[in-house]
């Protein structure tokens, strides 16, 4: 009798838990079945956008007036970050797609600067050429999408499955998918564009400055010397490591821990010259006890201190219980926008626990050019809005998008509430730059 | 004589009922305290400035407690037309004839930005019609008494796009050393300025598999203070990756890929790379 009640529970117990397994497996089901459609989703809309572009690039091809192609250009530029946008939903991150986006990153660049920079109302030659061969090339990277889509659709493949392959250990060479992308990656690095120096502008190059520093080439000890010196610290165990090819740039880490209060300071240290590029130090800061003004003082005379001449302060802001500040050079009385010097002071006792100057290592010689503007400030108003209220004009060198280092009038303006700052180059009365201020 | 001295002890109780007057400036001036404000500043002083500045109509702004260029023109406005030099920033003398020429009901301003009820302080108009009611939600989350922190924030970066980057940090990089933490904050901005990865902060963090932390939900515990100064830090500017775009943990790192990227420096346990 008690037998048979035993077994009665356990039957009844078997088919629950039977019963409950059978929801959560559903459950699992739906979700991954809903994981699987956003996927899905972004990766036909990435064809169908890539699509999209190469038939707009063709029909740009039929004219040479800005004013005829800016509307597909346009066009072509809206697509490249929708295109984006999709492949950032998929889950290809650990995956040799990078040259693809670059592409389609470089394409949206091109088409905004060929429609809307363009000022001479005509095409030039290299632009049309560039565009023809954007159009084959972007039929190309479709066709190959198109041919994972097709492998996808025909065999049923699934985006799960490359994501799990992904995050696995295995080698994910064969699924089809990933041999797929890696195939249209492959071809996009192949293909030669010309790009001009707008578009394809990387930080890069001008890391390159810093190994080109004044002094002598200094090894690891002079690189914890120097960084030593900089910050008057006597003691601290210290450690030092030499930065890999991917920084851009010859440099040393050095990281210091000051004894008692255990707290670090790391810097980095150009190992051509032995100059300091950046140092930041962290430690708990309880209460603000100097203003933001007496910060700014201290960091100016931590500046002069180290020989940093012909410097303005162009930026505070107070962070909790930090300044942090931004210092930009000058060349008699014009501001060098692309040379600054960035700082962090505690609101506690002032100390310096940020420095970085790498802007001004690599730019500090804009100093040495002569600027002299040739339309004045009145001549350089004249296109601004009439709403603007002019506060503050002031010359000084901006580095606008083409990467070149212009000579602005630098207008301060309000309109109700809000304040704007407009660069206009001081030469051409072209507008290099609007910015909305905040607050 | 004795008139005579009797006129000696009066000159000097009224000298130095003088000499008190130029050494201890008005009562109303001690409000603020010592410092000089400038723009980007923070705090007490600036909630007073603003609130001063706005009683006599020159700032028509949010009684917020950040020093911005509305304040900044406001206060250059007044000294402008008090004969004051124009300097735009809030020393002595500016703050001596600002405190005289205007009040400073302190408990209304504070209780009101406390209950974070949108409210205005014009003088001549009574407070009660100032006051409007509070948000929805941000009363309930400030608790009384505890000072709310200014929303101090960064050129470009909503208070979201901050937490939310703290969030990341929290879940990918506790317990590493703290350039470590700011080193993942700047790789995350370093990816939004490429032109590889997506170009902005949820973007980027919420790319499928581009975080461990994201796929394992735990982006979602709530992140220290250490994590937030860190991603200040890398907003600020301070990058310890060297412009990474990637990094790994050595002893985990599954794809093979990762270690043929140019590596750039280890920090802790990650390996950032290019």
């Amino acid at each position: 009798m008690v037998k048979n009640i035993i077994i009665g529970i356990l039957v009844v117990g078997i088919v629950g838990i039977g019963y409950w397994g059978y929801l959560e497996h559903k459950d699992k089901n739906v979700i991954s079945t809903n994981a699987e459609n956003n996927y899905q989703q972004a990766y036909h809309n990435l064809t169908y956008y890539v699509d999209t572009i190469h038939d707009h690039l063709g029909t740009t091809l039929g004219t040479r007036s800005t004013k005829l192609a800016a509307p597909e250009l346009t066009e072509v530029w809206r697509l490249a970050s929708l295109a984006r946008g999709e492949i950032g939903q998929l889950p290809v991150t650990l995956l040799p797609f990078n040259n693809t986006n670059d592409f389609l990153s470089n394409l949206g660049k091109f088409s905004f600067q060929a429609a809307i920079k363009n000022d001479n109302g005509q095409l030039t030659d290299e632009q049309y050429q560039q565009l023809s061969s954007l159009y084959k090339q972007s039929g190309k990277v479709e066709g190959d999408l198109r041919q994972v889509q097709k492998v996808i659709m025909d065999n049923h493949l699934k985006w799960m499955d490359v994501e799990v392959a992904l995050a696995s250990n295995k080698q994910p060479n064969d699924n089809q998918v990933i041999d797929g992308l890696k195939t249209v990656n492959k071809k996009v690095e192949g293909f030669q564009n010309e790009w001009g120096p707008a578009v394809t502008r990387s930080n890069l190059d001008e890391l390159d400055q810093l190994n080109h520093l004044s002094g002598p080439t200094i090894s690891k000890k002079q690189a914890v010397q120097a960084v030593k010196n900089f910050l008057n610290i006597k003691k601290g165990s210290f450690d030092v490591q030499q930065l890999g090819k991917g920084a851009g740039y010859s440099a040393y880490t050095v990281t210091i821990t000051e004894p008692k209060t255990n707290n670090v300071v790391v810097a980095s240290v150009s190992k051509k010259g032995g100059h300091i590029v950046s140092i930041i130090k962290h430690r708990k800061i309880n209460m603000t006890k100097i203003s933001l003004n007496k910060a700014v003082s201290k960091a100016s005379q931590f500046l002069k201190k180290h020989g940093f001449d012909h410097l303005e302060v162009v930026k505070t802001d107070q962070y909790n219980h930090e300044g942090v500040m931004t210092f930009a050079q000058t060349s008699g009385k014009i501001r060098l926008y692309p040379s600054t010097i960035r700082m962090k002071v505690a609101l506690d006792n002032g100390e310096v626990l940020g420095f970085d100057d790498s802007e001004y290592l690599i730019h500090k010689n804009i100093a040495l050019k002569h600027y002299t503007p040739s339309l004045t400030a009145e001549q350089a108003k004249q296109g601004l809005s009439k709403d603007l209220s002019i506060q503050e004009t002031e010359l000084a060198v901006y580095e606008n998008e083409l990467g070149k280092n212009v000579l602005c009038y630098s207008f301060l303006g309000t309109r109700n509430q809000d304040t704007y700052r407009i660069f206009i180059n001081a030469n051409t009365g072209q507008q290099e730059k609007v910015e909305l201020l905040t607050a | 004589m004795k008139r005579k001295r009797h006129l000696y002890v009066s000159l000097m109780v009224s000298l130095s009922f003088a000499l008190t007057i130029i050494i201890a400036p008005p009562q109303s001036a001690n409000a603020f305290t010592s410092q000089v404000i400038q723009r980007g500043a923070t705090g007490d002083d600036v909630i007073e400035l603003q609130a001063r500045l706005q009683y006599i109509g020159y700032y028509k702004g949010k009684i917020d407690g950040v020093f911005g260029w509305g304040t900044y023109w406001a206060l250059r406005n007044f000294q402008q037309a008090y004969g004051l030099k124009v300097d735009g920033l809030a020393g002595w003398g500016t703050k001596l004839k600002l405190a005289s020429a205007s009040q400073y009901n302190e408990s209304y301003v504070k209780q009101n930005i406390q209950q974070g009820k949108s409210f205005t302080y014009y003088g001549g108009v009574p407070l009660s019609q100032q006051s409007g009611s509070a948000k929805s939600g941000s009363s309930a989350k400030s608790t009384v008494g505890k000072q709310q922190a200014p929303d101090h924030l960064p050129e470009g970066y909503s208070a979201n796009d901050i937490k939310l980057l703290a969030n990341a940090v929290y879940g990918e990089s506790r317990g590493e050393p703290y350039t470590g933490q700011v080193a993942v904050a700047a790789v995350i901005l370093n990816r939004i300025d490429s032109s590889l990865f997506p170009d902005n902060v949820s973007g980027v963090i919420f790319q499928p598999g581009a975080f461990t932390a994201v796929a394992d939900g735990q982006i979602w515990l709530t992140p220290n203070k250490t994590a937030e100064q860190a991603v200040m830090d890398a907003i600020n500017g301070w990058d310890p990756s060297h412009g990474a775009l990637y990094y790994f943990n050595p002893a985990t790192a599954t794809s093979s890929w990762i270690w043929g990227r140019p590596q750039i420096l280890k920090i802790g346990k990650h390996i950032f790379c290019k």
